[in-house]
């Protein structure tokens, strides 16, 4: 396991975190971004019951992020 | 055949499952396409990686879908996880592809390192990113229960 960021962020003047190393293929997080907002705005499940599994999943998987 | 009620006798695909969902599909789409079509890495090795992960989890509706050529030899190594008889950079790249659906802590810092010597940030961003979503689609596809 890494304890130090990998890659750095695309701009060099910013800490890396998971924005700003994605921020090396603007196409692909722009429609990640673009999925990820459907999927916490819309949709049949509480924001609430989202939440849970996403933070069970977080501790399952172990990432502290 | 999948879980979800309406589906349940019916041999059934992702989108098909999706489709219940439209807005999400279309944005689930546009993504995936990106992803998939991203120039930062050689399409052979985001197949290479697809192909290794549905391996690993054992998904035979990702396996069976084929995005670029694999001779039968190629395909029976990686399912096999034996990948001696790639580059050295595919080796590479399946390593990692190797260790992201249930090790993914046990990838270390210079696995990834070798990589970015080959493709660089950007690609290496994508690649890991790809196998990521190689790794979900799998899931998915699994716990859905459909069949492509």
């Amino acid at each position: 396991m890494s304890t130090t960021p990998r890659i750095g962020a695309a701009d060099p003047r910013q800490a890396a975190d998971f924005g700003s190393v994605m921020a090396h293929t603007p196409d692909i997080i722009g429609r990640f971004f673009e999925l990820y907002a459907e999927f916490w705005q819309n949709g049949v499940l509480a924001p609430e019951l989202k939440e849970l599994t996403r933070l069970r999943n977080a501790r399952i998987t172990d990432c502290g992020y | 055949m999948t879980w979800l009620e309406g589906n349940a006798s019916a041999a059934t695909d992702l989108s098909t499952v999706l489709g219940a969902r439209p807005e999400l599909m279309e944005r689930f789409t546009a993504f995936y396409e990106t992803l998939c079509r991203s120039q930062a890495v050689p399409d052979r090795l985001r197949e290479l990686c697809r192909l290794r992960i549905a391996a690993v989890h054992g998904c035979d509706a990702e396996w069976q879908q084929r995005h670029g050529h694999c001779s039968e030899a190629e395909l029976s190594a990686l399912k096999r996880g034996d990948f001696s008889m790639f580059s050295a950079e595919e080796q590479q790249v399946l390593a990692i592809a190797d260790t992201i659906p249930f090790n993914h802590h046990g990838m270390a810092d210079e696995q990834v390192h070798a990589v970015q010597a080959a493709l660089g940030d950007q690609g290496t961003v994508a690649l890991l990113t790809a196998c990521a979503f190689f790794d979900v689609i799998c899931r998915w596809k699994i716990t859905l229960g459909v069949t492509a």
